[in-house]
Formats: structure tokens, sequence, C-alpha cells
């Protein structure tokens, strides 16, 4: 099996890096047939001992998800590869390996799903249908990277299922594209444009943009998430609830939690740096958007009772899913 | 917060698709939210990815319809229309039956029960006697047999037999009732003569009508007549009492006879009938009882035996089976015929006691002649020469 150990096509952090420098360890032949037989690999045509190797390398190269330093016990072999999905895993590393049996069984079962995910990522059936296409040749191998023939299914680990891997690499794949291609504008469209200068009767109070940035560092992380994508993506309620696995009441109570806290904090935060108390009013007068905080803090920050979630919140705001973090700043700039 | 556009490392597609489907560790979810918080690429990638899970539903792929699955497809849809189709039909067939039953009845009623009701009872003059109750027995209510002899005579009558006996009907047997109770007429055990006469009533007979009326022939007249004669004999034994056993009801049955315009049965309904005087002779009782030794022999000026006759005040008038019309007068000595002044053909002729109020019945009554025609059409008459449609004269 070529490529079993290839590493992922994009580099993590730190904390997120898998361990690849467990030592060698053996895996017991009663739980490999154990696992031989609940994978049921023999269907689509894979060998026993491709599939040993397949486990063994997996296993490995994760260290069975214990830390580095850490030897894996039988017992932890067994929760390891009882935790992931492993028939997913033992396909994706067979097609990467490029077993043809593995390939067909691949495609008979994620070609139409896949397809239809890149419809619903793209919002477009013909782009959708490019997307994949493209997708379907990197996973093929056509990819080259240093010489080396590279497969992203080599760095699918099976902590998730293959279908949602796939999908959230076509998703990593169309956004990458978009930013890509957004960039490229006609010589005659941007000739002559200057950016337009700011008012300086407009300009932010550095105090304002201090007390903003320190409440929302101090707001609990998954706060943050929330009125991120609620004010800067516009996502709307039933889409963030789909992500955190919440009811949409959950988030908005969360939401407008949060929201109150922020004020408060700003108003804290800007009476410690000085300002008397109608200073601090006057300065959430101020369109924070102007702050470069890419959050509409003006709605969120003059009304002592907010109306946390307007009428038609819950909207799809994203046509086609084109809206990007970086032309929701650019309209918030032209906006201000 | 800070653009997102400085961090340099992103979470792989492995961590965000295991943070999508909720498969991290509590501490490796926190700091994919730590980085998802600040990084908008790593946010839309996420939404997207579940904008990507939930795939439209695949479009239903119908097979293309040719010109012969729409011709099918449009007998088909018309598969199931029998259904209401034969019940409508059974419905309306249903319908017509009954109302075919009804008129069947209603002609019955008023062609041969009228006839009936005067004579009461059928009866054998030998049953009559062996039984000694001379009562004026009544056919009771009736029975299902009733109904479904109807039925057969009907059917009977749809194949074009002739009945050979007539059946009591309903119409027939309500005024008797109403007479029995004004009279106060003990209901008495029930003869077997009687009995007999009423299980034969309640066979299956064939009932007038308009067909039936078309289809009587001279032999069915002679028939009738002799089932006249065998009525009247009936209310004659009833009227003189019986045996000993029934005198008191033999008393109160001659009440009716008192009146003495009417030669009627005992228990006298509103509309009295007498069938064929047999001669002159029999109208000069002072009571107007024919003899009914004669009215066997009684024979029309046509030639022919009487099919129905009735007589009030000296006068008599008789219908013969081919319809036509004669008037008897006590001062004359012989039938004269009566113009025809109505329509269609004469069957029954009666004679309708006009005095009976509230079911009392009253004495010294005007009791005009009135004659059925085979379309159940009345004509009256008070002297038997003059013929009116009873419907100008009530209006």
């Amino acid at each position: 099996l070529k490529g079993v150990d290839a590493a992922p096509l994009e580099r993590t952090g730190d904390e997120l890096e898998t361990n690849n420098s467990a030592g060698p360890a053996t895996i017991a032949q009663s739980l490999l047939d154990e696992l031989w037989h609940k994978c049921r690999a023999s269907e689509w045509g894979l060998e026993r001992d491709a599939f040993d190797r397949i486990l063994v390398v997996a296993g490995m190269s994760q260290n069975f998800g214990l830390s580095s330093a850490t030897v894996a016990s039988p017992r932890q072999q067994e929760e390891f590869f009882r935790g992931i999905k492993l028939a997913d895993l033992v396909l994706a590393k067979a097609c990467a390996a490029g077993h043809e049996r593995a390939w067909e069984h691949f495609l008979e079962l994620y070609s139409q799903p896949l397809t239809r995910a890149a419809v619903a990522i793209s919002g477009n059936e013909t782009v959708g249908r490019d997307l994949v296409d493209a997708f379907y040749a990197e996973l093929y191998g056509l990819t080259v990277r240093d010489g080396e023939r590279r497969c992203p299914l080599a760095s699918y680990r099976g902590r998730g299922s293959l279908l949602g891997w796939l999908r959230t690499t076509l998703a990593q794949r169309h956004v990458d594209h978009y930013r890509r291609t957004r960039r490229e504008e006609p010589l005659e469209d941007s000739a002559g444009r200057e950016p337009a200068a700011m008012p300086a009767s407009q300009a932010p109070s550095p105090l304002l943009a201090t007390a903003v940035e320190h409440a929302l560092r101090e707001q609990d992380v998954e706060e943050r998430f929330l009125l991120a994508a609620y004010y800067l993506d516009e996502r709307t309620l039933a889409q963030i609830a789909t992500v955190l696995r919440v009811h949409e009441a959950t988030v908005s109570r969360r939401l407008r939690r949060a929201t109150d806290a922020v004020r408060k904090q700003v108003m804290r935060n800007l009476e410690k740096l000085g300002m008397s108390r109608r200073a601090v009013e006057e300065a959430l007068g101020t369109d924070p958007r102007d702050v470069d905080l890419k959050i509409d803090l003006k709605k969120l920050l003059q009304s002592p009772r907010l109306e946390a979630f307007p009428e038609g919140a819950s909207k799809e705001r994203l046509p086609e899913g084109e809206s990007t973090g970086q032309e929701l700043t650019s309209k918030s700039k032209a906006a201000g | 917060m800070i653009s997102t556009s400085q961090f340099d490392n992103h979470p792989d597609a492995e961590s965000l698709n295991a943070f999508n489907e909720q498969a991290l560790p509590a501490g490796e979810r926190e700091q994919i939210l730590v980085h998802l918080a600040g990084c908008d690429r790593c946010r839309e990638i996420v939404f997207l990815a579940r904008q990507g899970a939930a795939e439209p539903l695949p479009q239903r792929v119908m097979p293309k319809r040719t010109p012969s699955d729409a011709k099918q497809s449009r007998v088909g849809s018309w598969r199931w229309a029998w259904i209401p189709v034969a019940a409508f039909a059974g419905m309306i067939t249903i319908v017509v039956v009954q109302h075919g039953r009804r008129a069947a009845e209603v002609e019955v009623a008023r062609t041969s029960g009228q006839a009936l009701t005067g004579s009461v009872a059928v009866a054998g003059k030998d049953q009559l006697k062996n039984s000694g109750a001379g009562n004026t027995r009544v056919p009771g209510p009736r029975s299902a047999s009733s109904k479904e002899g109807s039925d057969e005579a009907l059917d009977k009558i749809g194949r074009g037999e002739i009945a050979q006996k007539k059946a009591p009907v309903r119409g027939a047997e309500e005024p008797i009732k109403q007479a029995t109770n004004a009279l106060s007429i003990p209901t008495l055990p029930e003869a077997e003569g009687f009995k007999d006469a009423r299980e034969a009533s309640n066979k299956p007979s064939v009932v007038g009508g308009p067909m039936m009326a078309a289809q009587l022939n001279q032999q069915q007249a002679a028939q009738q007549q002799e089932l006249s004669v065998r009525q009247l004999q009936a209310a004659r034994y009833s009227v003189a009492g019986g045996s000993a056993g029934n005198a008191d009801l033999g008393a109160k049955a001659k009440q009716p006879a008192v009146h003495g315009n009417v030669v009627a049965a005992p228990v006298a309904p509103p509309v009295q009938g007498l069938t064929a005087p047999t001669s002159a002779s029999a109208f000069d009782a002072p009571e107007e009882v024919v003899p009914l030794e004669k009215t066997k022999t009684i024979h029309l000026p046509s030639g022919l035996l009487a099919l129905s006759a009735a007589t009030t005040q000296g006068r008599t008038v008789a219908i013969d089976s081919t319809g036509a019309v004669f008037l008897w007068e006590s001062a004359g000595t012989a039938w004269s015929p009566v113009a025809r002044q109505w329509t269609g053909r004469a069957m029954h002729v009666s004679v309708r006691d006009s005095s009976t109020v509230s079911g009392a019945v009253l004495t010294a009554p005007v009791s005009p002649f009135e004659l059925v025609n085979d379309n159940s059409q009345t004509w009256t008459s008070l002297d038997g020469k003059a013929w009116v449609p009873k419907d100008s004269q009530q209006k």
C-alpha cells in the first residue's frame, strides 16, 4: 500500500497535530480477526494482509489516539479502533493506495451523495459539478507535489464519517477557489479607483476600539463563536443551531445574553479608561463598524433593551453561499 | 476579535468534520471553537459542510408516458366507476319495483277491495256452517306472506297470467276494522273456515290494476261472479247470527241492516258495495237484501253475467264483464242500458254511504252510485243514469 502514510494536505496547529512518532506496536491477532469480520472489507475485494497493514499503519500513525510518549496497550488499541469509523478508514486508505475494487466501491457509495453535496455547497449545479469533478481528479491522485502523487484520502483518519470528511473537503476547496478567483478583477474595472477616505468626524475612537476588543476577549469562546457567526457571517439561528447541535431558542437566548454582557463590559472598560458616563454614551453612538471589528455593534450597543434577533433573522441571508467573511468586511466598510 | 486572515494554519478537514459531527473530545472541541471564533474561512467551511449535508431530496424520475400508457391510465381511472354506477342502477331498480308494487296495491284497493269490503270475508258456505261461527271475522293484517304473494302476483301479471283469486287488501281491511270498533264487536276466536279463508286470501294472488283490467275475459268474470256470491253468502250467514255462542255478535251485527239503505255485511263500512243482484224480485225486499241463490243466475241484457252491481233506493246498477252498465229500477221490468258517460272500461260499481261522520253511522243517507273504471277514476250518480266525475262533483 503506497501512500498510506501520506501527510495531510494542510498543516494543522500544534494542538491538533497528530502524533506520528509512536513506536512500533503490534495488534493482537484476535482483534484483527474481529475487526476484519466487522469491517466486511472482503465484500469489496480487500485482502486480509492488506487490511492488517492498513490497521497497523493507521494505529501507529495516530499512536492509537494517545500521546506520543505512551505505548498503547491492547485494550487501548481496541478502544481506539472501536472509536473510529474503521470501515470508512480502510476504504479510504485502500483507495489512496490505488485499490481498484476499493475505488469501485467508493464510487458506488459516494458518487451521488458527493455530487449532491457539491451542488448544495456551491448553490449552483454547474459550479457544483465542476467542483466535484475537480475533486475527483484530486482524489485519484492526479495532483503531484514534490514529485510524489498525493491523494487527499490518505489524510483521512476516521474520526468522523468519510462522507462528512468528503463534504468538508469539498467545502474547503470551494471556499479556497472562491477566495482565489474573487480577487481576479478586470484591469479596466479597478483602474482609477481609489479607496474612499474616511471622514475625520467618523473616525473611531481608539478608546472604544480597545474597550470593545477587551470586552469580546473576555467572553466565552462559544459566545464569541455565536457573535461572529451571527453578526459577522450573518448566519441564521437555525444554521448556528445545526452546527452546535442545540435548539434555535438556545442560540437566541445565549446570543441575547452575550450581547448584554458585551455592552456592559464595553461601558465598564470605557469608564476604566477615564471616560465619563456621558462620553461613554456618546462613544457608543459611534458606528462600531468603523472600529474595524466587523460587528454591528451600533445596533448591539445603543439600545439598552436590545431586540437581539430582529424579524427575519432566521431567514437565509447568504444567497448561494457566496458571502464570505472578507466580502462582508468590504460591505461593512462600504456602508460605513 | 481579530480578522482571521492572519491565521496561517487551519484545522484540517478531519478536525472540522469531527467538530461538525460532534466527534471531538471536549478539549479539542474548545480549541476548534477558539479557532472558529476568529477564522471566517473555517466558519464558512463548517457551515457549508453542514449545508452540503442537508442534501436536497432527489427528484423523482418519472418514466415517460406513452400514448398506450395514457390510454390505460384513463381506463384505469374508470376501473372502479362501475361500483357507484351499479349501486345507482340498483337503487333505481328498487324504486321502480316499489313504485310498481304500491301502484298495484292501490289499484287493488280501489277495484276489488271495495267489493270485498261490502261482502267482508270470503268463506265457503259449508265451512261456515260447519264452524258454527257465523261471525264476520275479517282477515288480519297483511302478513309477509301476503306481501310476497303480491310480489309474485306482480310477476304473474308481468308474464300475462290471469288472476284466479282475489286477495284481501289493506284498503278493504281498514274500514272493516273501524266499523267493528264502532259496533263494539268483540274479537272472536278464529273459526276454522275463516282461518282457511284467510290463509287462502294470503296466498299469492293476482291483484287488480290496469294490466289486469285489460286482460280480464269472460272466464274471469264468471269466476269473480262466483266468488262474489260466496262472499254474499258469508255475509248473510253472518247477519243471521251464526251459532248460539255468537248470539250477541249476531245481534250487533244486525245493526247495520237497520239503516235499510244498503245491502251490506253486518259490519258495513262507509263505502258499501253489492255484487250482482240476480233479478228484479230480489230488490223487492224491504231490507233490500239480494237473494243470494239468484245471484248465480243473473244475466244482463248483454247476455253476460254481472261483474259488479250495487243497489240503493230501489235502483240497481250492474256492470257486465265487458264494462257495459245497466240499470234496474224498481218500477221497471227489465234492465236498461246506461249511456256511456265515463272513460275507459267500467270495472266496479258501489254505493257510497255519505252519512258516515267520524265513524258513526247515521240514518237516511243519500247514497249515490259510484263507478270506477279501469284507470281507477271514479264517477258518481244519484239515479244511476247520469254520471259525473267524482272530482268535478267535489268541486
